[in-house]
């Protein structure tokens, strides 16, 4: 037992035992010396909230962090209040960091996730000592070791900030004894609330110590935790967001329109700085490079100002600083290689300055309209004053230019054609064409046209961009990373395959192989598979209805869609205005309508207009849709060849009939394979597979089959089997490509996709499609394969690279290696910090068992009284 | 029997039980320090050394003694494992990552580490930006410390340590300043206002004021509070340009060679060179923006807008809605009686 010094103090001083008398009021002492004065008091009190007067107590917070703002401004405040303006500092200070990574964030959820980082980094910090210290010590050891209290001046504080300092009379006795009995203190202690509240102060100093030692830890996983958690419903909210967006843009086009100014704005802007000056090329392309801002193609500036050109030519020219200078460039360049005198150079050319008094003062020609016949006149003056100034340099000079020289000099610069003559060209060089109020009107409708155009676009733009732009964000990518999540469901991998093959693109295809054929040989799982697969493929039609938008390739609708009408509209209506234009007396607008339109008189027709600025518009999404469509289709297809083969019907195998056994082993494992591994890649280049040069053609047995798994007798049996290609077997691959593409689809595989009417007839034309394209003799530049093209009926059919890539699509094994990274590495992470903050929670939690521990006085001993009262 | 007192006094009874031989302090009272590079060091390091030493040891046994300045100090210890930790939790588990999604996450990763370098960089030398002129200007330092001698109670009979020193500031509660600190002692021969007369002079109050301490009392205070205010707010601003800073495109050139290992001086050296290009053209791209939508205007914004936090700050400070008294000290200071301050 620890002594008590000044207890021990005091029995050293051998006084006389004291003996307390009896309590004796005396009024009149007692007013003499008005004892009865104490301090009021106080109206401090214990806060017992709950979660209910959060709301209350959070504006509460708010107005007194604002009162004490005020206070610090003019330098009144107190402590309590300074100290509030440390966390008013840190959050302020947090919101700017989150605004600045909001302005760097691509897409709404990144941007959304930078202030969910503020908000969960911030409630870790308040959630971490309430969940890890402030509940498990209140079921411990009975009382709230995070317990805040009213002073007498209004300030919340902690209870047990300062062990030093603590306000007991806040908490009455039967507090005190009830949590005194909640923590097994006997009742029958001398001073029984005095170790009551040291156990608690005790309690309370560890558990603050506890806080101060895990929030760091705890507090930056906590935060990423919640973050990670709260990705996927921030997802689905900004999902159906932005599908409500989309639909309104596409249904109220013209609300959707944002009427912003700002090519008008900043052309007249242009014009008015260069209102009745020279029209000249330099300016031309000014005013083309604003009018067409946003648009974001320098063909079209092009076209803008070829047809301004047209528009505005008058052919005249004038002169001015930038023809000066190129004369003196010209001329100097020409006289380089003549003359080795720089001085010399500078005594024949006539700087800027001479030049241009020259052509102002002497001459009277400086920023004047000049016709051609004027300007040819003008040439010829300039002309005779250099050969003047050849003659007076030779006079003077020391060392005189040679006869050779002079001569040379005349050709290349003087006499030299028009064309390639350096002073005819500056003289030419600035067309004479002023701003003045009837050019600037002309300029200002093209630019309103234009205008009002990149206003609607940017409209489409949006639509596009968020159904089917190339991001993270946008309605098909969400489509795809649900799709890909459904089918992975399905392949029922486990974490650990996952980690295995994340790794190895090969292994995946392995896996993938195994999984396929595991899925094909049973029956139930085959249909519990395809069926959740194809519920899953066949939203896309719902998120992106096909009368809004589709591929025009495998959707039998030949309508037009919403989307591309309102296009067709956009750019009519363009088309119409430019043709409708007033002021318009010279040229037309052909190369602007073309570079945007289509060429030709039928400008103002939708069809056929390839290559064009709407074009891309319309192509673009129908490319990105088939694309998406014919990786999941393919999946679809794969499944149900493995399927078809586990069956073992010959109806569903007629590729295969009457071939030797051994090829048809060949022709299945190059199949399986294919719709797994197949990249865009392999159709330009190869089909290396594992066959045999010479196969057994006497067995044309079928291939065996056990447990809905195939069971090879020559596949990868022989020594000699590789991977090789045989040029003059052309039908292997047609065969391969039948078997794949051309059979009818299992009768299982049709009963689930009929009630998905859209999905089955997209489905059965996306086979028909890469059969005709890409399983037929055209795949691949082998002349050997092409032998049956004169009786190939779809000789000349055409394809190129970006078709090949369009039907093939992703390749599997590549969307579910790419799926295995991203999840391990997820996983990895969740798994790592997730056990962190589960370790160090348990740890805490664990701590606190041991915490208060001290030694219980002894009990007052039991008189005959006090049991009696007992 | 009443034994004599003397026999008592003889005893020399000390309530600290310390042997004046076993424990010497630096200080025997409160004693006012000088607020130099030095002094700031022996204080931030046994600061530091104390709350991941002692005062846990200290807290995690329920110590009587445990106090609030103890807690305080403590609060360092979740600053600096933070900071580790946001820094492991952004690249922690990117090695177990395939070599290509390494190479991704990598320069995210490692931004958000600079981004906490920087932070606590950026929020504690900001401070010096309203402190220092506050300082220049009125001569009052908020942040002068001094050293308190704490006395404990005994954990037991053996124990002979019963004082503690904690460093405080002079102006760290603008309710109770140590006042009693600055004023001058007999002993130093200067007068004992001295300290006062300085600010009083600095602030414009007139020089040889007779209680030159009770006129700028409340200035000083309104100074503390707004000097705090200003610091406060401007530094988390300047913390957050910090990591704005950190997020730049260029220090991906400088993660590429960065090394601490200093033994090796040419990549040392090599690294230190990358990471002043890398600075330079990070400030710059900040404050030119690197050609997005906004990056143009948020740079130059986090930039001005903390510099304003730190200058209105200051001018703050230097506007006082407080009036020098008109009265004449001498009317109310009887200057025969001896004054007790506090």
């Amino acid at each position: 037992m620890k002594t008590n010094l000044i207890q021990s103090f005091i029995n050293t001083q051998n006084f006389l035992p004291y003996h307390k008398k009896g309590r004796e009021f005396d009024l009149d002492h007692e007013l003499k010396n008005k004892t009865f004065m104490r301090p009021l008091k106080g109206n401090g009190y214990l806060i017992k909230s709950n979660i209910f007067d959060a709301p209350a107590i959070m504006v509460k917070s708010a107005v007194y962090d604002i009162n004490a703002l005020n206070h610090s401004v003019k330098g009144k405040a107190n402590d309590h209040e300074l100290g509030k303006m440390n966390d008013l500092g840190m959050k302020v200070g947090g919101l700017a960091i989150a605004g600045y990574l909001f302005t760097r964030r691509q897409t709404p959820m990144t941007k959304a996730m930078e202030f969910v980082g503020l908000g969960s980094f911030f409630a870790s910090m308040a959630l971490w000592p309430k969940i890890a210290l402030q509940i498990p010590a209140r079921l411990i050891h009975g009382f709230n070791v995070q317990q805040q209290y009213v002073d007498s001046m209004g300030r919340k504080k902690p209870f047990f900030q300062d062990p030093q300092f603590l306000p007991w009379d806040l908490y009455s006795d039967d507090e005190i004894n009830k949590i005194g009995d909640r923590m097994g203190v006997p009742r029958n202690i001398e001073n029984r609330r005095d170790f009551i509240q040291e156990k608690m102060k005790k309690i309370a100093i560890q558990n603050n110590t506890l806080w101060m030692l895990t929030a760091g830890f705890a507090t930056p996983v906590m935060s990423a935790l919640i973050c990670n958690q709260l990705e996927k419903p921030l997802g689905s909210l900004l999902s159906a967001n932005r599908n409500n967006a989309n639909n309104h843009i596409l249904n109220h086009f013209t609300k959707s329109v944002n009427n912003t100014n700002d090519i008008i704005k900043n052309v007249n802007n242009l014009l008015s700085i260069n209102q009745n000056q020279p029209l000249t090329e330099k300016l031309l392309k000014q005013l083309s490079a604003e009018m067409t801002k946003g648009f974001d193609s320098p063909y079209v500036t092009d076209a803008v100002t070829q047809d301004l050109k047209g528009l505005l030519d008058t052919k005249t020219f004038v002169i001015d600083d930038n023809s000066i200078k190129t004369i003196i460039k010209g001329s100097r360049d020409a006289l380089k290689n003549l003359v080795d005198d720089p001085d010399a150079i500078d005594k024949l050319v006539m700087n800027s300055e001479d030049l241009t008094h020259y052509f102002d003062y002497e001459k009277g020609y400086f920023l004047n309209s000049q016709t051609p016949a004027q300007i040819n006149k003008i040439f010829r003056e300039y002309q005779n004053l250099m050969l003047k100034r050849l003659e007076d340099y030779n006079k003077t000079a020391a060392n005189p230019l040679s006869e050779e020289t002079i001569m040379q000099i005349q050709d290349r610069l003087l006499f030299a054609p028009q064309k390639n003559n350096p002073i005819y060209k500056g003289l030419t060089q600035e067309t004479y064409t002023v701003l003045d109020a009837n050019n600037q009107k002309t300029i200002r409708f093209i630019a309103q046209a234009l205008n009002d155009l990149r206003a609607e676009l940017s409209a489409a733009e949006k639509y596009l961009m968020n159904q089917l732009g190339q991001a993270p964000e946008t309605t098909i990518a969400d489509y795809w990373n649900n799709t890909v999540k459904t089918f992975i469901e399905c392949l029922n991998l486990s974490h650990k395959q996952m980690e295995a093959v994340r790794g190895d693109r090969l292994a995946v295809a392995e896996l993938l192989r195994d999984s396929y054929d595991r899925i094909a040989s049973d029956k139930k799982l085959y249909n519990q598979v395809v069926s959740k697969l194809v519920k899953q493929i066949s939203k896309i039609n719902k998120l992106i209805k096909q009368t809004d938008v589709n591929d025009n390739i495998l959707t039998n609708d030949s309508k037009a869609t919403k989307f591309d009408a309102r296009i067709d509209a956009i750019f009519n209506k363009f088309a119409k205005t430019l043709k409708d234009i007033p002021y318009f007396e010279n040229g037309n607008m052909e190369c602007i309508i073309r570079e945007f339109i289509g060429s030709g008189n039928s400008a103002l027709s939708p069809e056929n207009h390839n290559g064009s600025y709407k074009d891309v518009y319309k192509v673009m999404l129908k490319e990105r849709l088939l694309g998406v469509k014919s990786s999941f289709y393919r999946i679809l297809n794969a499944l149900d060849l493995h399927r078809r083969i586990a069956v073992g019907d010959k109806k569903y195998i007629t590729s295969l009939h009457d071939l030797p056994r051994e090829v048809k082993e060949e022709a299945v494992e190059l199949s399986k394979g294919l719709g797994i591994n197949a990249h865009t890649a392999d159709f330009f280049t190869k089909f290396f597979s594992k066959r045999h040069p010479k196969p057994n053609v006497q067995d044309t047995d079928e291939i065996q089959l056990k447990n809905g798994k195939t069971v090879y007798k020559y596949f990868n049996k022989q020594k000699h089997t590789k991977r090789i290609d045989i040029p003059q077997d052309a039908s292997f691959f047609k065969q391969v490509m039948s078997l794949q593409y051309k059979e009818s689809l299992l009768d299982e595989t049709e009963q689930i996709l009929k009630p998905y009417k859209e999905l089955y007839g997209e489905f059965l034309k996306y086979r028909e499609l890469v059969f005709h394209q890409i399983g037929n003799i055209h795949y691949i530049e082998k002349i050997l394969h092409k032998v049956d093209l004169a009786n190939n009926k779809d000789a000349g059919c055409s394809l190129n690279s970006k078709t090949i890539f369009e039907t093939i699509g992703a390749a599997t094994d590549e969307i579910v290696h790419n799926y295995c990274k991203q999840t391990y590495n997820t996983d990895k992470w969740l798994k790592m910090f997730g056990t962190t903050g589960a370790v160090l929670l348990g740890l805490t939690v664990f701590a606190q068992f041991f915490f208060g521990r001290m030694k219980t006085p002894k009990p007052i001993p039991q008189t005959p009284e006090t049991n009696k009262d007992n | 029997m009443i034994l004599p007192v003397s026999s008592n006094l003889n005893q020399k009874t000390d309530f600290s039980a310390e042997k004046s031989d076993e424990k010497k302090q630096k200080y025997n009272h409160d004693t006012l320090l000088q607020n130099n590079f030095s002094t700031r060091f022996r204080i931030g390091m046994d600061k530091f050394t104390n709350a991941i030493t002692l005062y846990p040891a200290k807290g995690l046994k329920g110590n009587r003694n445990a106090n609030f300045y103890e807690f305080l100090t403590m609060g360092q210890v979740p600053y600096l494992i933070g900071s580790g930790m946001l820094m492991a939790v952004f690249n922690g588990a990117r090695h177990f990552f395939s070599p290509d999604a390494q190479k991704a996450a990598a320069p995210l990763g490692k931004k958000m580490a600079l981004g906490v370098i920087f932070y606590g960089l950026a929020k504690e030398f900001s401070k010096n930006l309203v402190t220092s002129p506050v300082h220049w200007i009125t001569g009052v330092d908020t942040n002068l410390p001094y050293a308190k001698v704490n006395y404990e109670l005994p954990d037991d009979i053996y124990d002979t340590d019963i004082t503690s020193i904690e460093y405080h500031k002079v102006f760290e509660s603008v309710e109770f300043p140590r006042w009693d600190l600055l004023y001058m002692d007999s002993s130093s021969g200067k007068p004992r206002n001295t300290y006062f007369d300085k600010v009083a002079k600095k602030l414009g109050l007139g020089t040889n004021l007779k209680d030159s301490d009770q006129e700028v009392k409340p200035r000083i205070k309104e100074i503390v509070v707004k000097t705090n205010l200003a610091q406060n707010l401007s530094s988390y601003l300047w913390a957050a340009t910090g990591v704005a800073l950190a997020f730049q495109k260029p220090w991906e050139e400088f993660f590429n060679v960065a090394t601490l290992k200093f033994w090796k001086p040419k990549e040392f050296g090599k690294s230190l060179s990358i990471f002043a290009k890398s600075l330079e053209r990070s400030l710059y791209n900040f404050y030119k923006g690197d050609g997005s939508k906004y990056s143009k205007y948020t740079g130059k914004a986090m930039i001005f807008t903390s510099l304003a936090a730190s200058m209105l700050g200051v001018l703050n400070v230097m506007s006082s809605s407080l009036k020098p008294s008109k009265l004449d000290s001498g009317d109310i200071i009887e200057k025969e009686r001896k004054y007790v301050v506090n």
